[in-house]
């Protein structure tokens, strides 16, 4: 690890030659069937925080679930403990496998064969799928994502550098010169602007783990990421997730042109749950703010390790329906984040960043004051659901779209 | 062993030092509970609420590695207890403890303990003496996993089991059937053939005997003394 982030950076410097690309989606129709209703996502004057009701109703919404899971995480030990207990007399074997299952939901070490093997294989493949993408961006012209295209003028190098890149990955020669030109190559996509390189920030998250590696990795069987690893995977890539929700309302019309064009992806129970109770003749407008607020929560509760497991599987679910159901083929690069969620599901090293509540909630609870052990639990979720949802949702009222179009 | 009386308890070795009116107030913050065989008394990781004073019955204190493989600690047996180290620091358990056979226990909750050991500090160096003894127990089979053979490990875990649960019998002495292969495989960190393959070995040199499934130790001395052989110099 020593000395990689130097050479990062001189790599990074390295890739930032000038070039022309236009970064648009150039796979995924996007169109608009008819135009969204701007003043939903605009201030609205007499409303409460000058927000469209529909927009305050679903961000309460949201604040709600955020909360509902922050407090069931809090409180999820007594609660897996009086599972176990319940079928304390029901054999071993249903014990053990009611065991299991709570140490999975719950974030603990899972100690089993079949589970440890998931996870060794998740390690392997998440390491290597960027590769793959790489490899499959080349023969597109395009970088890293066919989103992405290049420049013909620049094209042949691009384009052979990604294979280079892809070769030294799939062989996992000088890991930690493979995270430098991750990291330049996303700085790099700064140059199509801000929001192309927000779209990319999931792939920082194996850079991460390139760049901690060893530079003998070659010579090194990486099957299991370290403590430290598995947090800034799951930080770099919940970041990812929560910053592109929250991009997701900002750029509404390409979100809805999306759905316009592919229906299918409408169909999402959380979507539905967040969307609960909005004015139903602003239905377009109500989906995208509520699929956006959904990749917000599960990037936050990714980010913060809440229930890391559970989501880590919804969302790889989710990737994998989007690739083989909804967008096909040309969304294929997708192997990446279902790579990155399986090597941290499987991981037996998860924290979370709520921890220092569940100090001082456990502290109250030892010593017996369970009225401030229960301010504390309810406290804290409510108030982190209220900062993470709403002071952005408010700025996000502020914003000029014009740009956009 | 006898109901979970006061003079129950006084067998109970941290409850040695302790007079009748201390063990009448233990006797009745104790919660007794029966516990079927193969029952898992609580897991590695779970929280600590509670310790436990075993009245009869035997069980096993294991820890399980990331890829599933079980090392048993030990085995605990009647007027032993376990549970006393994550009650005291308030960490998660360290280690699993499976009931070998049907057993009964004394279960103190660790609010009432503190309020018992805050009035009564004898009885937290009972526990202390109780940690203590594992803790050698720990190093010594360190050392033995550091530098001793398989079969001196299997040997020595047969020793254990005959002598903590072990039964007098006109052939020696009988291992509970409760106690097979996998947990020998699992005490000597090794695997249930290699165990076959040792106990074969053994019973070739008459240091142990398989008689209807039951482990037989015939001579305890003699499988003690074989032990200072089969260890390294």
């Amino acid at each position: 690890m020593t000395g990689a982030w130097p050479r990062a950076r001189h790599v990074g410097l390295l890739l930032l030659v000038p070039a022309v690309a236009l970064a648009h989606e150039r796979f995924i129709r996007h169109q608009l069937k008819q135009p969204l209703h701007d003043e939903f996502f605009r201030r609205y004057p007499g409303a409460f925080l000058g927000m469209h009701p529909a927009m305050l109703r679903m961000g309460l919404n949201a604040v709600i679930v955020l909360a509902a899971f922050a407090v069931v995480w809090l409180v999820r030990h007594p609660i897996d403990e009086a599972i176990e207990r319940a079928v304390v007399g029901a054999g071993r074997g249903v014990q053990h496998a009611v065991h299991l299952l709570a140490c999975f939901v719950t974030d603990r070490p899972v100690r089993n064969r079949v589970f440890y093997a998931i996870g060794q294989w998740g390690v392997i493949m998440f390491l290597r799928v960027p590769g793959l993408v790489l490899m499959y961006s080349a023969a597109n012209n395009s970088l890293v994502m066919p989103s992405y295209p290049l420049d013909p003028k620049t094209e042949f190098f691009f384009k052979m550098a990604q294979a280079a890149l892809a070769v030294l990955i799939l062989t996992q020669t000088l890991l930690p010169l493979c995270g430098a030109l991750l990291v330049g190559t996303w700085i790099y996509l700064n140059r199509w602007g801000w929001m192309v390189a927000a779209d990319a920030l999931p792939v920082l998250s194996v850079a991460v783990v390139y760049l901690s590696s060893p530079w003998e990795s070659h010579k090194l069987t990486i099957t299991d990421l370290s403590e430290w690893q598995v947090r800034w995977v799951r930080l770099t890539l919940g970041f990812g997730f929560f910053a592109l929700g929250w991009l997701k309302i900002y750029n509404h019309d390409l979100v809805a042109g999306v759905a316009d064009q592919y229906p299918s992806v409408l169909d999402d129970p959380m979507v539905k749950l967040l969307a609960f109770g909005a004015d139903p003749s602003f239905k377009r407008e109500c989906w995208v703010v509520s699929f956006a607020l959904a990749e917000v929560l599960s990037g936050f509760m990714v980010m913060t390790g809440t229930f890391l497991r559970v989501w880590s599987v919804i969302m790889a679910a989710m990737f994998t329906k989007l690739m083989l159901v909804d967008f096909g083929w040309n969304e294929i690069p997708h192997l990446f984040p279902i790579g990155a969620l399986t090597a941290i599901a499987f991981s037996s090293r998860l924290t979370s960043e709520l921890r220092p509540v569940e100090v001082l909630e456990g502290r109250a609870g030892r010593d017996g004051k369970r009225l401030r052990q229960a301010a504390i639990i309810g406290g804290a979720a409510v108030g982190l659901a209220l900062v993470v949802i709403f002071p952005m949702l408010f700025a996000l009222t502020f914003t000029d779209r014009a740009n956009l179009r | 062993m006898s109901a979970p009386t006061t003079s129950g308890l006084a067998s109970v070795r941290i409850f040695q030092h302790l007079g009748p009116d201390d063990l009448k107030k233990i006797d009745k913050i104790a919660k007794r509970k029966k516990v079927a065989a193969g029952t898992v008394v609580f897991f590695e990781g779970n929280r600590a609420d509670a310790f436990f004073i075993v009245v009869s019955g035997s069980l096993k204190v294991f820890q399980t590695a990331k890829n599933g493989r079980v090392k048993v600690l030990s085995t605990i047996g009647p007027g032993e207890t376990f549970g006393e180290l994550a009650m005291l620091d308030g960490q998660p358990r360290s280690a699993s403890v499976e009931t070998v056979a049907e057993s009964e226990m004394l279960v103190i909750a660790r609010d009432d303990f503190k309020n018992l050991a805050t009035a009564t500090p004898g009885i937290l160096w009972g526990v202390l003496e109780g940690v203590c003894a594992r803790l050698r127990a720990q190093n010594d089979s360190e050392l033995e996993a550091a530098f001793q053979g398989t079969q001196y490990r299997v040997a020595k875990a047969i020793l254990k089991l005959a002598d903590k649960h072990g039964k007098k019998a006109d052939a020696g002495v009988r291992v509970p059937p409760t106690f097979g292969a996998r947990d020998l495989a699992e005490m000597a960190a090794t695997t249930a053939d290699r165990v076959e393959r040792i106990l074969e070995k053994l019973e070739d040199d008459g240091l142990v005997r398989v008689d209807d499934g039951d482990l037989v130790v015939p001579d305890l001395s003699s499988l003690r003394r074989a032990l200072d052989y089969m260890g390294s110099p």
